[in-house]
């Protein structure tokens, strides 16, 4: 995945209505870029395959 | 002997000489009072200390002691401390942010209204990772250091549990581990927790950080110690919709069985892994010889969607916990660590997609495992594949400046396949670096199973002396 320029995460946060300090743009560029990096991982898996269930209920015979 | 050695007893230990009158509550709450004033500055162990409320409940053991010892209480004048995360009425409970620093809780968690009922005395509420989420520099409560060696991480996000218990400043502590918060603290600091299978203990009443995966961890110095102090927490709770129905099964008496024939699977892609600390290494491969020579039958096995838990889990956790942490975000609120309030904004600007694939992640991860599980009763692996690293490391890349570490972190990471399974999981210490810092082995069961978990762990740790080592302090 492409990283995000600090223009990008502003432009996003302001889309979101997230408000955020001009001083931690550098920071928080690094940081969504580090989580975006979480997802390259799990995009190698198959993941169509996979439905969602709740963790709990699927275990439980209560 | 009573002074050096009370403060590492375990629990049948002291209610033993409570019940033979040797020592009173009080005498036993006051000597833990004095080693915790004495410790804090060195290990910030601690938020908030509750000298007199826990004198005015060891007063009250010590009256009901006078009569027959009472079976409804297990925990009658024993000393543990909890996570600041959960909630008790009175008393300050900060879930480790400044943001919470006036929170003065209206009610008790559930899991506190049981302890209480159980007699067990409240010493305090210990320090943590802000909002369970991320540690950083300047901790607003102090920075919590490990006793085995203080210039090195006690782990988290349950930091001050791990150390309280390790350092004798608690018999038995409630943490909260949502993915791996609390046996990795208590590997590094040479303890046992257990994150029990999910919906077994109640998460009323202790602040979310992530819902789908929360559950709350029992530590302590023994497995016998854990398992008794989750027989008195465990159990329905109609104010949490995830709680299970299923009766609490004897947690204690399920210790005393062996392990022969018992079939464990070593997970092979930890035991690969290039990141492996080679003293971990060879702590865990001891610890596999000694669960054969108990008659376990082990052998490898692969699964080889393991190795993303802990992307899953942090995509999870974070997307999670900044939707619930929304309020304390705008600038005009934010007491947060920079490092807290930085994760929780750019998990807030992640696309829903990540989400989603990273619950799709989930379900694939637990499948497997839940197919390891029709092989094997037990997996087993090192907790961390590290040893507790330095204070001063763990700073510079808590807002992971650079990207390999982001990777590397998350790939390193052993505990994330249990809560994504909904599966039980103990660390056990299994050993020591020449350096003298504390090794956990991982042991996780099928859902529902944490009796076999307990029972494998307690055996382990009844065959080696690692349990009785504790800090010079």
């Amino acid at each position: 995945m492409r990283e995000l320029t600090p223009e990008e995460v502003k432009a996003l946060a302001a889309a979101a209505g997230i408000q955020i300090l001009e001083p931690e743009l550098p920071l928080l560029t690094v940081r969504l870029n580090g989580m975006l990096l979480l997802i390259d991982p799990l995009s190698t898996l198959p993941l169509e395959d996979a439905e969602i269930v709740p963790t709990l209920l699927t275990q439980r015979r209560d | 002997m009573l002074n050096s050695g009370l403060v590492n007893m375990s629990i049948a230990e002291l209610s033993s000489l409570l019940l033979k009158k040797e020592v009173s509550a009080v005498e036993i709450t006051g000597i833990f009072l004095e080693r915790i004033e004495r410790l804090q500055p060195q290990l910030n162990a601690y938020i908030t200390i509750c000298r007199q409320e826990a004198l005015d409940s060891a007063k009250s053991a010590d009256r009901l002691l006078t009569r027959a010892y009472p079976s409804n209480k297990p925990l009658l004048g024993i000393p543990l401390a909890l996570k600041d995360q959960i909630d008790t009425r009175g008393i300050l409970t900060t879930n480790g942010s400044l943001a919470l620093r006036d929170n003065i809780p209206l009610e008790d968690a559930t899991v506190v209204t049981k302890l209480k009922k159980a007699g067990a005395i409240i010493l305090g509420k210990l320090n943590m990772m802000e909002f369970a989420a991320a540690g950083g520099e300047n901790p607003p409560f102090g920075q919590p250091r490990n006793p085995w060696n203080t210039a090195h991480s006690p782990g988290g996000s349950s930091t001050g549990s791990g150390i309280a218990v390790s350092a004798g400043l608690c018999t038995i502590s409630v943490g909260e581990d949502s993915g791996g918060s609390g046996r990795i603290p208590a590997s590094f600091c040479g303890v046992v927790s257990i994150r029990p299978s999910a919906g077994i203990i109640s998460r009323y009443g202790i602040h979310p950080l992530s819902p789908s995966l929360d559950i709350a961890s029992p530590m302590g110095r023994t497995v016998a110690d854990c398992a008794a102090l989750l027989q008195v927490i465990a159990g329905f709770d109609p104010r949490d919709a995830l709680s299970s129905r299923r009766p609490v099964p004897a947690y204690t008496a399920g210790l005393r069985e062996d392990i022969k024939g018992i079939r464990i699977g070593v997970i092979r892609e930890f035991m690969d892994d290039q990141n492996l600390d080679p003293e971990v290494r060879v702590a865990t491969n001891n610890a596999i010889r000694v669960l054969k020579e108990l008659g376990a039958c082990v052998d490898e096995f692969s699964i080889p969607y393991i190795t993303h838990s802990m992307y899953a889990l942090g995509v999870i956790l974070w997307c999670e916990g900044a939707a619930l942490s929304r309020k304390w975000l705008e600038p005009k609120n934010s007491l947060l660590q920079q490092s807290t309030r930085l994760g929780f904004l750019a998990a807030s600007l992640l696309p829903s997609k990540a989400y989603l694939q990273a619950r799709q992640a989930q379900a694939l991860i637990r499948a497997q495992v839940l197919k390891a599980f029709q092989k094997f009763d037990i997996l087993v692996s090192p907790t961390s594949p590290k040893l507790a690293p330095k204070i001063e490391d763990t700073l510079k890349t808590s807002n992971f400046p650079i990207k390999e570490d982001v990777l590397k972190r998350h790939a390193d990471g052993h505990s994330g396949f249990s809560p994504l399974a909904g599966c039980p999981a103990i660390s056990v210490p299994c050993g020591f670096s020449q350096t003298g810092l504390p090794i956990g082995l991982q042991i996780a069961g099928r859902p529902f199973e944490d009796i076999a978990v307990l029972r494998v762990a307690q055996a382990y740790e009844q065959s080696t002396t690692w349990h009785t080592r504790h800090p010079n302090l």
